[in-house]
């Protein structure tokens, strides 16, 4: 490799940018490393996952440094790296270098914010012309969006995903013939898994009321597990005070690691932590101390609490 | 802090805690703000409710001002905001939408493994998934009576060259009621300002709704009380706008992140024609009984007994 990742690595840990060729250039890499995975990729405990990070770079720092770092703990990340925190472009490339240094040991699901769409609106894209001065950061990171997997299966027993389930996939094997190299569609089986959120007052799928998109419940759950031989569901995508939830009888875990999430909501993240023998343990913990000196103060926001005349 | 000087009334601001609060004139204003609700607080308001709640309800935050002579008490508050977000099937005048895609989501979906349209699988139970909530804070007691102003008196109406002026703020606070992200498809939020000067306490309470590729939303409610006057001024207004007329105020129309910045689109609310942001057939188009606006008047007693 013409580059020295480690040392691109050591760099983004003290949260230094690197430059343009480079990141094209790792993100060429990359899209060659993921274009081999399947939509399914299979990964053996020990291994612990991490839920939605959202730019918030010193909390993903954070849990290198509780959760120990590459590449002597595994990482299965369940996406929505980007948007809304104020170091989407820091949190993405440290991401990416770790996954294209340690390919095996690292795993980077597509979670709704890895999409052109969502991040021209939700921050990712501003933060790119910002800190970069051309789109171009933007297009190379969304192009390579398009490679990312869509579910991981731990141990042949527990199936992990960034929304939830579809109505389309009854069995695995419906997921492995998804054509993913592509923009997030509005509709479909590739849509469901990135968008779905449980329901636990229900038992079958629902409608949402916005008009698209589904809920799945108890029954849903159960079935997918019977259907595919596993025992557990594991996905992020929705905030919780605790961190974490579990829910349908122990069948459904959400994993939430953005703590104190768009620097307002002081609600604690946790990372989930399984072991060999696929015992779990949510790590929970708060927001980096450095967040106090660097950030929130400039999140948009924040500006409400800004002494001013408002009218 | 306690001050004392010509200009400056006396006045006594703490800060404890998530709590601040200002003593002055005979009033105690106190916002709260701290973090979103846990698990077992959602799960009780919610089935309170019998609503789908915000992804961030902050169900501790608030603003009350309380009136200590006649011990009568206006509040802010999640819950109080929330009730008045409908609860079932929207009906005219809710203002109900559907997200940007809805009708091609639908037209391309059908129930997997047989050919029943997607139209006749269950919908979860209905509500305003937009929370838009016309919310004006609600008051301790039902006496005394919020009456119409006089539109001829301007002494009735919220005095913008009052509330222009650089006079010193003694108290400033903020707190957000809660907010959702309506699943990346925009973002409803409700969020409290309010301002105390030597001669005047002002509020702002803002419910703001974008639903991306469909429209903006926006509900005000203004508190304004001079201190010399026994008068509680409340204006209330709505506005709508069509998402493509905000957008098309971008200065870059490839970033839009100023799309989800409340205070931006109010800026651009406030430039458009009211014929066209709070008329029930253009704006919005959605027919929403909150696209009005309306001066309200209350006075208040020295204590409960003259009410």
């Amino acid at each position: 490799m013409p580059f020295d990742l480690d040392h691109c690595i050591e760099q983004l840990l003290h949260k230094r940018l690197l430059g343009e060729p480079l990141i094209r250039e790792i993100c060429e890499k990359t899209k060659e490393v993921l274009m081999r995975e399947s939509n399914v990729v299979h990964i053996q405990a020990p291994v612990t996952v991490v839920g939605d990070i959202h730019g918030q770079f010193y909390d993903l720092v954070e849990i290198f440094r509780i959760g120990g770092y590459c590449p002597n703990t595994n990482y299965l990340f369940l996406g929505d790296y980007v948007d809304r925190g104020l170091f989407s472009v820091e949190t993405i490339t440290l991401l990416t270098c770790l996954k294209l240094r340690y390919p095996d040991r690292v795993q980077l699901i597509r979670g709704n914010h890895e999409s052109r769409a969502v991040t021209q609106t939700y921050g990712f894209y501003t933060e790119c012309i910002r800190k970069y001065g051309s789109p171009n950061v933007w297009i190379y990171f969304t192009d390579m969006f398009d490679f990312l997997t869509l579910s991981v299966v731990i141990d042949d027993r527990i199936f992990c995903v960034h929304g939830g389930l579809s109505p389309s996939i009854h069995s695995i094997d419906q997921i492995k013939v998804v054509d993913r190299f592509r923009e997030i569609p509005h509709e479909g089986p590739m849509a469901d898994l990135v968008w779905s959120d449980p329901d636990s007052d229900k038992e079958d799928f629902a409608i949402s009321p916005r008009g698209a998109g589904y809920t799945f419940g108890s029954q849903v759950v159960r079935k997918f597990l019977e259907i595919n031989h596993m025992s557990h569901i594991l996905r992020a995508h929705q905030l919780c005070m605790e961190g974490f939830s579990v829910s349908f009888d122990n069948r459904l875990s959400t994993v939430w690691s953005a703590p104190n999430y768009c620097y307002r909501c002081g609600n604690s993240a946790s990372i989930l932590e399984i072991g060999p023998g696929q015992e779990m343990h949510f790590n929970v913990f708060e927001a980096a101390p450095e967040n106090e000196r660097d950030g929130p103060q400039q999140a948009q926001q924040a500006s409400m609490m800004k002494i001013e005349y408002f009218l | 802090m306690t001050t004392t000087s010509p200009e400056i009334p006396s006045h006594h601001v703490d800060e404890t805690g998530v709590n601040k609060s200002i003593t002055i004139h005979g009033w105690k204003i106190t916002t709260t703000s701290t973090s979103i609700s846990n698990a077992s607080e959602l799960d009780s308001l919610q089935r309170e409710l019998d609503l789908t709640l915000p992804e961030m309800t902050f169900g501790h935050n608030s603003v009350v001002l309380s009136h200590e002579a006649s011990g009568w008490t206006y509040t802010f508050d999640t819950k109080g905001a929330l009730k008045q977000v409908c609860n079932k099937e929207l009906g005219p005048g809710d203002g109900g939408v559907k997200v940007g895609h809805a009708e091609a989501w639908a037209s391309t979906r059908t129930v997997p493994n047989s050919l029943t349209p997607v139209s006749e699988m269950t919908v979860a139970k209905p509500y305003d998934w937009t929370y838009t909530t016309m919310y004006a804070g609600h008051a301790s007691t039902s006496t005394p009576q919020w009456l119409p102003a006089d539109p001829e008196d301007s002494s009735q109406s919220i005095p913008m060259a009052t509330l222009t002026k650089p006079d010193p703020i003694l108290y400033y606070a903020a707190t957000q009621l809660f907010e959702d992200e309506l699943h990346d498809n925009g973002a409803s939020m409700y969020i409290i300002r309010v301002r105390v000067m030597p001669t005047c306490f002002f509020l702002l309470g803002r419910f703001s709704l974008r639903v991306d590729h469909v429209l903006f939303r926006q509900h005000d409610t203004r508190l304004f009380h001079d201190f010399s006057s026994n008068m509680l001024i409340r204006e209330t207004a709505g506005w709508e706008a069509p998402y493509e007329t905000i957008r098309a105020r971008l200065p870059n129309p490839d970033d839009r992140t100023r799309l989800t910045d409340t205070q931006w689109v109010a800026s651009i609310f406030n430039e458009l024609p009211t014929r066209i942001t709070q008329n029930k057939r253009s704006g919005g188009g959605t027919g929403w009984r909150g696209l009005t606006r309306r001066v309200e008047t209350i006075l208040l007693g020295r204590d409960t007994q003259e009410m």
